[in-house]
């Protein structure tokens, strides 16, 4: 009984899932960032951070959503630096809008965000768009400024 | 969320058929609303700052200033109002707090962008700040004024474009004569870029000015500086000749995002580089230069870079309008993140101040330097948060000196120097 009820269930949320994705981020945290790179071990992967108060990051999302759209299984992470409650709505809002939500997105919880910068790269002071590279052996490497969609391809798909 | 069903389909394990399918349906309507739930807000994720009062702890960014008379002025910003107290310069004791007495409308307030006030001799109010709009990344420079610190003109916006398009980063100076100017980021000339078919990278730096008469007041529009960094602050302030003078992040050539200064002094306007530092970014630092200058007309200018040839803060002066600048002098340490200096310069001492992260800790740092900029004492904390911080703000009168330091959601500190 148990077995049937858990497969009827995995059936019948499957396309609940897919109809209705998870648009709400999640918390980043440390061990999130483990884990992330426990779930990329590896493979290149790129976490990118961005704010509603970085224009030139809107662009960089707009060539997120159209690779995502063209490759379904692209490893890109989002992370949302705006660490203040009142815009969370707004973030919700622009996932939505954009076409992001199959992208795995996280945010910054209220008050953290320098302490977060610091865990990810303490060089890394604040700029928008940042995107750090991931290589197979576990290695980060920081960019500050937008990134071109050609470029974040090339990269991530190549073998 | 699936984990909570889950663990209630485990719990009908041994139930009957119709039972478990009844608690199906159940956890099956409940995703549904659950989904629908995070479709339109992760409440249930929102936590922290639940700030609905309008005391000044509650308020992201606070702007001071202090008066002719010597008194200290605050003003911030919660829930689409305006606030404002005061106190005698040196006194941790303020007024009640007054909210201003306009409309509710949306104010920018967080991070380089914030309202601004100005209090001239005969203690009446000048308020600026930006109202963003609905288009993302649009707003319009707004200006209040009250002559008896109660009653408020209506409201003005003092941009003359009509478009809906960015103006923000507002600043705002008030003379002796009662000349109110006011500069801010501009991207108008983006929008007419694209009308005809052109690129234009940043914004604009435009400034207004008008005077109050018959408690009104108009401003014309003047575009002083094309191509700007788009999200960091400026700084404004007079020389000793009283001549206007701006401090900006410029964009040079291909994205180098270095510092430019400009003084309105009745010649050719020729805006002059004062940083070298080549960081080249196509994005948003979040972070403008600070500028003050002494009665011998030295400018002293602050800021952060994270170029090829400079990573840091950074502090220099210059003797002639910034045609030539001292070598540049570190400021604090980068791997802590230095960031966010304030200058002020009055007689021979120049006061610095910065913020640094270790990891754990907020720090207010602070250095000063007794022979004009020449060298500087060791630096030293001022004063720590482990909670999240605002800019600091060195509020200067002459040789008197605090500073300001917004701890969000805690406590607005005023530490004398």
């Amino acid at each position: 009984m148990k077995n049937s009820i858990t497969s009827f269930l995995v059936t019948a949320l499957l396309p609940i899932s897919f109809v209705f994705p998870v648009a709400a981020s999640d918390v980043f945290s440390a061990p999130v960032l483990q884990q992330l790179q426990q779930q990329h071990e590896n493979k290149r992967w790129l976490l990118l951070m961005w704010s509603l108060d970085c224009p030139p990051c809107f662009k960089e999302l707009a060539a997120v959503a159209k690779l995502k759209s063209d490759n379904p299984d692209i490893p890109i992470v989002l992370v949302n630096t705006d660490d203040d409650s009142s815009m969370t709505q707004e973030r919700e809002q622009v996932i939505s809008s954009m076409d992001l939500t199959g992208v795995p997105s996280y945010y910054f919880p209220e008050q953290q965000s320098t302490a977060l910068r610091y865990v990810i790269d303490p060089k890394w002071h604040g700029e928008l768009p940042r995107s750090f590279f991931y290589t197979k052996a576990g290695q980060q490497k920081g960019h500050s400024g937008l990134l071109k969609g050609e470029q974040i391809k090339t990269w991530l798909l190549e073998k | 969320m699936n984990n909570n069903i889950t663990n209630g389909v485990n719990t009908t394990s041994t139930a009957s058929t119709s039972k478990a399918l009844l608690i199906l349906a159940l956890a099956l309507l409940s995703l549904l609303s659950l989904a629908s739930a995070a479709m339109k807000m992760p409440e249930h994720k929102v936590k922290g700052n639940n700030c609905t009062s309008a005391v000044i702890t509650c308020a992201n960014t606070v702007t001071t200033t202090v008066a002719p008379d010597g008194h200290l002025w605050r003003l911030w910003s919660v829930q689409n109002s305006l606030y404002l107290d005061k106190s005698s310069y040196m006194s941790k004791s303020f007024s009640l707090a007054k909210r201003v007495n306009i409309a509710a409308e949306k104010i920018s307030s967080r991070g380089e962008n914030r309202p601004k006030i100005a209090i001239d001799k005969h203690n009446a109010i000048y308020l600026s700040w930006a109202q963003p709009l609905e288009k993302r990344f649009s707003a319009v420079i707004r200006f209040t004024y009250s002559a008896d610190g109660e009653n408020f003109i209506p409201v003005k916006t003092v941009n003359n474009d009509g478009l809906v398009t960015g103006h923000s980063f507002n600043e705002m100076l008030v003379d002796d004569s009662g000349l109110v100017s006011l500069i801010w980021l501009d991207r108008r000339q983006a929008v007419y870029a694209k009308t005809r078919g052109e690129d234009y990278n940043g914004s604009a730096i435009y400034l207004a000015q008008g005077k109050i008469k018959n408690n009104d007041i108009n401003f014309d529009n003047k575009k002083l500086v094309d191509t700007t960094c788009v999200c960091c602050r400026l700084a404004f302030t007079q020389n000793s000749h009283s001549e206007l003078t701006l401090a900006w992040r410029h964009i040079f050539g291909d994205n180098i995002r270095d510092h430019a200064l400009l003084t309105l002094n009745g010649e050719q306007v020729k805006q002059q580089r004062f940083s070298r530092d080549m960081w080249q970014i196509n994005g948003c630092p979040h972070q403008g230069p600070s500028l003050s200058i002494d009665q011998t007309n030295r400018y002293h200018l602050a800021w952060f870079n994270q170029g090829e040839q400079g990573k840091g803060v950074f502090y220099g002066y210059s003797d002639d309008l910034g045609s030539q600048m001292s070598v540049k002098q570190s400021v604090g340490n980068n791997l802590n993140q230095a960031a966010h200096p304030d200058v002020y310069a009055f007689d021979n001492q120049v006061d610095i101040v910065w913020l640094e992260f270790d990891g754990q800790t907020h720090q207010l740092w602070h250095k000063v330097s007794q022979d004009n900029g020449k060298s500087f004492q060791k630096a030293q904390i001022l004063s720590e948060s482990l909670t999240k911080v605002d800019r600091p703000f060195i509020i200067g009168q002459g040789n008197k000196r605090l500073i300001s330091w917004q701890i969000i959601s805690n406590e607005h500190r005023l530490i004398q120097l």
